[in-house]
């Protein structure tokens, strides 16, 4: 069954190298950018299914990016990882539509968010209704622990 | 292009309807309409979601349920794009006076009691309602009344403890305390209760103040006199009326512009006995004290970006929410763009529900009804009042300074600051009503403070001929020591006055009259607290 195509835009090499090394048996294929304007090239060439990406990056930073994809309507799911200091960010980057955020260095629960990631963007892809109710089930399971 | 006004009419009496199609269409500058029907649970918020109103006329004789209409307006007018809506009430007789109390401290700022004054009552509608120019009624003036008076501003008891009470009202007060008549115990004679703590908002009514204040118990060293109470009465009372008194009241808050749903949501709102407050926009400076105030423990937040309730707008709300110790609501957010985990992070708050669907009737109704499930209500720690109790409607007192009447209106001066359309209650010469609205003449200036003009409402036609003899005599005879006691003298004794002498006080007032400009009036700009 296909996993789905990722992509990882990171302006550190190395973390982007160590990342593609933790995620290529979630995916089908890992394609890496080293910026907004190359991961902008992947997505003209390649069909993405999860974009894994550093929230501050110079020159093009994670919101723009995540921008420019909407703005062309493509509604991939989109993982930001973060570090201190980013809820400007944050919450420029929720406006386009954040699948998660996720906290740098530790990076924990990175390959569940993917593997959700991916599924969902793979649905999307095949027109399959990704219609998520699962807040009801949360919106429920809260009130009972309340 | 101009927009079309609209009155609506409840009730079913073609007389009236006749009136105010031929009033509206003399003077009514605009295109405007006239929708008729009759009330029932809903049907307001269901009128003004399809076409809206800028004037409700409600026959209160053909009202069922007097507890499900105020329930309805209060609602309606906590909303800020039918704030400006001016309601009145039609009745047939003023001798409930606890009735119009209530009338009037639940967001009705006119009333019409059946009979010949029709005329005066509507245009006094129209130029409240629909600034429209129209010719005041011309009566005679009784100018030198120039009395300290006191009068009740028509407020709302909300709460109740065994240690205070809070209400709801107009009048913002600088001193620690607030003068209400109560009417709770009968051995309490002093009317002076300490201010506790004081909001710029209101708790349940569309007022603009609330007020949470003492009972004057005595100290315990010292003996109970009329003006003290022991904490034993008060729980003896609590314990007899409690069963009269309801629990507090869920509240949740919606934030939402979609007028289209608020038919909607008040019928959920109704069918689960909660409150909801519609928020179309933010207001800062009240948002923390609203929270503070009412814990809603659910919050809606429709994320619209081209409107109030941008993302920024729902942090501040999460950051006001994040600064009351012990309070976690669950905070639903649709419209949605991130997911739910995502918005969590975002704001640091977990009690959070994302979905990218827009609020529905279907989704609030769901939400609802799973919270109400599992929730019997907020632990109890304050009584509320029923909207019809007779106990709820009270007067806070002021004294103003009475400077001139007719039967129609009241010119006086008070150093307080009084939002244009609050209303007063008057006993004194009659028990009236009076709506403050900007004046069309020039009221001129004393030392006593703010001038106001009122407009008088809730006599009969009877009551209304007392007045008008009682303002012919004062034009005829005027007032010699200005106190309360000479008028109270001067109305008691109207009956006594002989026909010729009346006719001789009607003679001169009719040379008063003519002395008045037969012109039309439009009502002037603002300028000042309003509550339209």
């Amino acid at each position: 069954m296909s996993k789905g195509n990722l992509l990882i835009v990171d302006d550190e090499k190395i973390l982007l190298k160590r990342l593609r090394f933790n995620l290529e048996d979630y995916a089908d294929t890992v394609y890496t950018a080293e910026n907004g304007v190359e991961a902008l090239a992947v997505l003209k060439e390649m069909e993405i299914h999860c974009i894994v990406c550093d929230i501050n990056m110079p020159k093009m930073n994670g919101v723009e990016v995540i921008k420019t994809i909407r703005a062309e309507e493509n509604e991939v799911p989109f993982i930001f990882y973060t570090g201190h200091g980013s809820s400007e960010l944050m919450m420029e980057a929720a406006k386009y539509g954040a699948f998660d955020f996720l906290n740098k260095p530790e990076l924990e629960g990175l390959e569940d968010v993917v593997q959700r990631g991916l599924s969902e963007g793979y649905a999307r892809v095949q027109g399959k209704s990704i219609t998520d109710e699962s807040y009801i089930s949360d919106y429920q399971k809260m009130l009972d622990e309340i | 292009m101009t927009e079309t006004k609209r009155l609506v009419y409840l009730g079913n009496d073609e007389e009236f309807t006749d009136k105010l199609t031929e009033l509206a269409t003399e003077y009514i500058d605009q295109k405007w309409d006239l929708f008729s029907g009759e009330y029932s649970q809903g049907s307001l918020t269901s009128i003004l979601a399809d076409n809206g109103a800028n004037i409700v006329y409600i026959d209160l004789d053909f009202v069922d349920s007097l507890e499900n209409l105020f329930d309805e307006i209060v609602y309606i007018k906590r909303i800020s794009q039918y704030k400006a809506i001016l309601f009145t009430a039609i009745l047939s007789s003023s001798e409930d006076t606890e009735k119009l109390m209530q009338i009037y401290s639940t967001g009705f700022q006119l009333s019409y009691i059946k009979g010949p004054g029709a005329t005066d009552f509507i245009v006094d509608s129209l130029y409240i309602g629909l600034d429209e120019k129209v010719p005041m009624p011309r009566y005679a003036k009784a100018t030198r009344i120039n009395i300290d008076l006191r009068l009740g501003i028509c407020s709302s008891l909300t709460t109740i403890t065994n240690q205070g009470f809070g209400i709801d009202s107009d009048i913002e007060r600088t001193e620690k305390v607030l003068e209400v008549d109560l009417p709770i115990f009968e051995d309490l004679e002093g009317n002076v209760f300490k201010i506790d703590t004081h909001r710029e908002l209101s708790h349940f009514y569309p007022m603009t103040e609330n007020y949470q204040l003492e009972y004057p118990f005595a100290d315990a060293w010292e003996d109970v006199t009329n003006k003290t109470l022991q904490p034993e009465t008060v729980e003896t009372w609590l314990d007899i009326y409690s069963k009269n008194l309801i629990s507090p009241p869920i509240i949740f808050k919606v934030f939402t512009e979609d007028s289209s749903l608020y038919h909607d949501i008040y019928m959920v709102s109704a069918e689960n006995k909660i409150q909801v407050e519609i928020c179309e926009s933010i207001d800062e400076d009240l948002l923390s004290e609203e929270f503070q105030l009412k814990l809603p423990p659910l919050v809606f937040f429709d994320i619209d970006e081209e409107g109030n309730n941008t993302t920024e707008a729902l942090s501040r709300i999460i950051g006001h929410i994040k600064l009351i110790e012990g309070y976690t609501p669950i905070v639903l957010v649709s419209s949605c763009p991130s997911k739910t985990e995502a918005f969590r992070k975002v704001f640091d708050y977990q009690t959070m529900i994302c979905t990218p669907d827009k609020i529905t009737k279907e989704s609030f109704k769901l939400f609802t009804k799973s919270y109400m499930e599992k929730n019997s209500g907020p632990q109890a720690n304050y009584y509320r009042v029923k909207h019809t109790d007779p106990l709820r409607a009270v007067d806070v007192l002021h004294d103003v300074y009475v400077q001139s009447l007719t039967e129609h209106e009241l010119c006086f001066a008070s150093p307080l600051n009084i939002p244009f359309f609050s209303t007063l209650h008057l006993t004194l010469p009659i028990d009236c009503f009076v709506t403050v609205i900007p004046s069309y003449y020039d009221l001129g200036s004393s030392k006593k403070g703010k001038h106001y003009l009122g407009l008088i409402s809730g006599i009969s036609e009877e009551e209304r001929m007392l007045l008008r003899k009682f303002v012919n005599q004062i034009i005829f005879n005027p007032l010699e020591d200005f106190s309360y006691e000479e008028v109270k003298a001067r109305f008691d004794r109207i009956e006594e006055t002989s026909e010729e002498e009346l006719k001789e006080q009607e003679a001169v007032a009719e040379e008063e009259i003519k002395k008045v400009e037969n012109e039309t009036f439009k009502r002037p700009e603002i300028r000042g607290k309003s509550k339209l």
